[in-house]
């Protein structure tokens, strides 16, 4: 009986790692539930077990959570050699102003153009949003209802892939306020003008 | 006054100059250090004209709205309007502050990025193409690998050449309307969508234009009651009428 059940999660473990193994974008978690009808937990499970093993193997590669999935991804040490082999250049390819916009859009989602000026001071970034969207990062979401239903941004499935995040609650979390940066003195009453009291 | 030219090519526009200003000026009291904010971003266009700097217009529009800012800020006024000024100051404080929460989440996210380009998946082209192939060894090299080069280089540009053939749909706007024309002989009544019924999609187009010019040419009448509601269609033709063919040539 214990031998029969360790042959079955044997076989799903090597299911999904061969699912993983021919695929050239991340798997989806849900897709794998529905096709091995596994709960999520135990394929976390076996993935973590097998990367395990990879690990104590010492291979070059690893299975990396992204995108709300899988995906076979070779170990950040070995990036070199890939480099200068296949002829890769950076792939950093956004500016800061726009690093910039794709933040305000990441941790806002989804939002119009509008509210994005807003933040940087009611400053137009139609042209970068148009660089984004280009570059596949941020997608049009839908339509404000709101008067003139302007588009509405949020950001693509690339988005996660590029920055290596599982999911958008993955996003590295927003500072809470410093208290350096309290700009208000700590008395309200020295809050008036200077020689006008 | 402080010396900001070192960093005005890394300024990503007037609220980043306004979040670099924040930090530096120590003040309690808030009005007080909003004037002093005020003064050094003028400052610093100033510098920037004479130095040739290049500033987006962005700058000189957060700089005129801060001039006007100032002159409210030095006038007298009434305790009503001080407090709604104070409370302005107060609101672009703020929106210095999230720009800031943004901006270090940008600079988190670029690392994001830097550590996730490390790693590498299976290619969804075919990893060939991204192998320099133009590096060839010294002793190799000859007029037969040139040649050989070349025709890969050739091919290669062969395959991205996406070739799309189009092909003209024939759709012949007479024969539906002498189609139509004989149909509305024999029925008084029909429905758009009956006589469209299971058509493909030029077709359709085809025969709503074979209607159009029927209705004009006083073949037919149309009603239709509502938008995107149903279009009737009511013969008009007697045994008088004849379809003039030459006429839409």
């Amino acid at each position: 009986m214990n031998d029969s059940l360790n042959n079955i999660s044997l076989l799903n473990k090597n299911r999904i790692e061969a699912i993983l193994f021919v695929s050239n974008k991340p798997v989806s978690l849900n897709k794998i539930v529905r096709v091995l009808n596994i709960p999520p937990d135990t394929i976390y499970e076996f993935i973590n077990e097998l990367n395990n093993n990879y690990k104590k193997t010492n291979a070059s590669f690893f299975i990396e959570e992204l995108a709300n999935g899988f995906i076979f991804a070779s170990k950040p040490e070995l990036d070199d050699v890939i480099r200068v082999f296949y002829n890769l250049e950076e792939k950093l390819s956004l500016t800061d102003l726009n690093l910039e916009i794709l933040a305000i859009i990441a941790y806002n989602q989804p939002l119009t153009r509008s509210e994005i000026d807003a933040v940087r001071g009611n400053i137009d970034s139609t042209f970068h949003i148009k660089t984004l969207l280009e570059k596949g990062f941020i997608k049009i979401a839908g339509r404000k209802k709101v008067p003139g239903s302007p588009f509405l941004y949020g950001t693509t499935k690339q988005f996660l892939i590029y920055f290596g995040l599982k999911n958008l609650s993955d996003l590295p979390r927003l500072e809470e306020i410093k208290d350096e940066f309290l700009i208000r003195g700590d008395d309200s009453e020295t809050d008036t003008l200077p020689g006008f009291e | 006054m402080i010396e900001y030219m070192i960093h005005a090519e890394t300024f990503n526009g007037p609220m980043d100059l306004l979040l670099d200003l924040v930090r530096k000026h120590e003040v309690n009291v808030l009005t007080l250090k909003m004037l002093k904010i005020i003064d050094d971003f003028i400052a610093f266009i100033e510098k920037a004209k004479k130095t040739d700097l290049e500033l987006t217009t962005d700058f000189l529009v957060v700089a005129s709205y801060l001039v006007l800012l100032k002159s409210r800020l030095l006038l007298p006024k009434t305790q009503e309007e001080e407090e709604e000024l104070i409370e302005e100051v107060e609101d672009l404080m703020d929106m210095i502050k999230k720009y800031e929460i943004i901006k270090n989440a940008s600079v988190e996210l670029k690392n994001f990025a830097k550590i996730q380009s490390k790693m590498h998946f299976r290619f969804a082209k075919n990893a060939e193409d991204y192998i320099d192939s133009m590096i060839i060894e010294k002793e190799e090299m000859g007029p037969y690998i040139l040649s050989k080069k070349m025709i890969t280089v050739l091919e290669r540009l062969e395959k991205e050449r996406d070739i799309v053939n189009i092909t003209r749909e024939k759709f012949d706007i007479i024969e539906e309307i002498t189609k139509l024309f004989e149909f509305f002989k024999e029925n008084q009544y029909t429905e758009f969508s009956e006589i469209s019924q299971g058509k493909e999609k030029g077709e359709i187009v085809l025969i709503f234009f074979a209607i159009l010019q029927m209705a004009k040419r006083e073949f037919i009448d149309l009603t239709q009651r509502k938008n995107f509601g149903p279009i009737y269609l009511k013969s008009k033709i007697t045994e008088d009428t004849r379809l003039e063919i030459g006429e839409y040539e």
